[in-house]
C-alpha cells in the first residue's frame, strides 16, 4: 500500500506553545527529582556495600577489645573456719522491717491541720545491734563473747527472723571453733524449730548431721 | 522617566526566538554543548523538537496529557543519556526512538487498563483532530481507522501510524522502533491486513 500524503495532513495539529513552555519547567523538575533519587540510591548502595564488606572481612581483623575473662575454675569449697568467717560477715545488719518502721509515714492533708503530736522515736533494732556486736567480737577474736551474744539472740529474740541465722552461726562456732558438737547440735535443732528461711533449711540439716556425727 | 525594558515574553521576542530556532544552530552543535551541561543548549533542543513530538505522541496515544508526560519523560531520558548518542546529528531520530519506546509502553498500559475495565481517556481521537473542511465520509473513515488501530498490537499500530499517519520513511520507522527493516515491514503489513477490510484509505487520499 502506498499513500501519497500522510494522514496527518488531514488533521489540525493545534497550538503547542503552552505545553512546550510549561513542559520545559517540568522536564527540569523531573530531572532534579530523578537526580536526587539516583544519588540517594547510590548513597544507600554504598553504605550497604561498605557494611557487607565490613562484615565479610570481619574475621580478618580480630576485635581490639579485651577478651572476656575465662571462667574461673570452681573454687574449692572453703574450709569450715573460712565459711564461718564469711557467715559472720554476712550477718544481717539492718532488717527491712526496721527500716520500714523508721520510714516517715506520708502526711495526709487532714493530719496537717491537726495539732502536732510529739515525735515518735524510731524503735531501736536490738537484734541488729547485737549482731553488730557479734561481728566486732568475732573480728576481735573474742569467740566466747560472740557466742554469748548469739545465744542471747536465740533465746530473747526468738521471734525475730534473724534468730535462726544467728543460731546457725552459733552452731558453726561451737562445732568448728570450740569442737562442742553436742551444743552445736542443740543450736542447729533450735534454729530449725524457729522456722528458718527456706534457703537456710538445707545447710542447717547438713550442719546438724555433721554435728551429730561428731558427737558420736 | 526610565525607559521601559522590553518584555522577553512579548510576542515580538517570542517570534524572534522561534525564527532563531528554525534557522539557528544545528542539532549537532547543541548536543555537544548540552553534553557539557549547557542548560541553554538543552532548552533550545527541547523547544525545537517538543512541538512536533507532542503532536505525534498525541496522535499515537489519543491523549494530550499522556502525550505531554511522555514527551517530557523522553527529554529527561535523552538529556540523561546524551553521552550515549554516537552521532549528535542524529539527535532527532534518536529522540524519536525514545518517544516511540515510551509510547509503546503507555499503549500496553492502556490496553491493560481497558482489559480490566478502567478504560483510559482518549480526548484526541483522529476524528476529533480532523480539519473542519473534511466531509462526513472522510470523518467516518478516520473513526473506523481509529477503532482498528486500537485493536492492533501496540508495536504494529505504532509502526503503521509512523509510516502512514506521520509519513516517516521506512528506515526512520525501523530506527524509531529499534527493529530491523524486515521486521518493520512485517509489522506494517500485518497492520494493513487488519485495517484494510474496514477502512477505505483511498477515500482519505481523495480529500482536497
Amino acid at each position: 500500500m502506498t499513500l501519497e500524503r500522510p494522514i496527518k495532513t488531514l488533521l489540525h495539529e493545534g497550538s503547542f506553545d503552552a505545553p512546550v513552555s510549561r513542559g520545559w519547567l517540568r522536564v527540569q523538575r523531573k530531572r532534579a527529582v530523578r537526580d536526587t533519587a539516583r544519588k540517594s540510591v547510590l548513597a544507600a548502595s554504598c553504605l550497604l556495600l561498605a557494611a557487607s564488606v565490613g562484615w565479610a572481612v570481619r574475621p580478618l581483623f580480630p576485635s581490639t577489645m579485651p577478651a572476656a575473662p575465662a571462667p574461673k575454675a570452681v573454687a574449692a569449697a572453703p574450709s569450715a573456719p573460712q565459711q564461718l568467717d564469711s557467715l559472720v560477715q554476712q550477718l544481717p545488719k539492718v532488717h527491712a522491717r526496721t527500716v520500714a518502721l523508721q520510714r516517715p509515714a506520708p502526711v495526709a492533708a487532714a493530719v496537717v491541720s491537726a495539732p502536732k503530736a510529739e515525735p515518735v522515736k524510731p524503735p531501736v533494732d536490738v537484734v541488729a545491734a547485737l549482731l553488730e556486736s557479734v561481728r566486732q567480737a568475732y573480728e576481735a577474736g573474742d569467740i566466747s563473747r560472740a557466742t554469748a551474744l548469739l545465744q542471747e539472740i536465740g533465746e530473747k529474740h526468738a521471734d525475730d527472723p534473724r534468730a535462726a541465722q544467728a543460731l546457725y552461726v552459733l552452731g558453726l562456732i561451737q562445732l568448728d571453733r570450740q569442737r562442742d558438737a553436742a551444743h552445736a547440735a542443740e543450736s542447729f535443732t533450735h534454729a530449725l524449730e524457729l522456722a528458718p528461711p527456706a534457703e537456710l533449711v538445707a545447710p542447717l540439716w547438713q550442719a546438724l548431721e555433721r554435728a551429730r556425727a561428731y558427737a558420736r | 522617566m526610565p525607559t521601559p525594558r522590553p518584555n522577553p515574553t512579548s510576542s515580538d521576542a517570542r517570534g524572534a526566538d522561534v525564527a532563531q530556532l528554525r534557522s539557528g544552530v544545528p542539532d549537532a552543535v547543541l548536543v555537544e554543548r548540552a553534553r557539557e551541561n549547557d542548560r541553554g543548549a538543552e532548552s533550545l533542543l527541547y523547544r525545537r523538537h517538543a512541538g512536533p513530538l507532542l503532536a505525534m505522541a498525541g496522535r499515537l496515544l489519543r491523549n494530550s496529557h499522556q502525550a505531554e508526560d511522555t514527551v517530557q519523560d523522553a527529554f529527561v531520558r535523552a538529556f540523561e543519556r546524551l553521552h550515549q548518542l554516537k552521532d549528535p546529528a542524529m539527535f532527532r531520530s534518536w529522540l524519536l526512538s525514545i518517544v516511540v519506546s515510551l509510547v509503546k509502553k503507555r499503549l500496553r498500559r492502556q490496553r491493560v487498563l481497558t482489559w480490566v475495565g478502567l478504560e483510559s481517556l482518549t480526548d484526541v481521537t483522529l476524528e476529533q483532530q480532523a480539519h473542519s473542511h473534511l466531509d462526513v465520509e472522510a470523518r467516518n473513515e478516520l473513526k473506523a481507522l481509529d477503532a482498528k488501530l486500537k485493536t492492533l498490537p501496540s508495536a504494529h499500530a505504532v509502526a503503521w501510524s509512523l509510516r502512514y499517519i506521520e509519513g516517516e520513511k521506512l528506515e526512520d520507522v525501523a530506527s524509531a522502533m529499534k527493529k530491523s527493516l524486515a521486521t518493520t515491514k512485517r509489522y506494517i503489513a500485518a497492520a494493513e491486513r487488519h485495517i484494510r477490510p474496514g477502512v477505505k484509505l483511498e477515500r482519505l487520499q481523495e480529500v482536497p
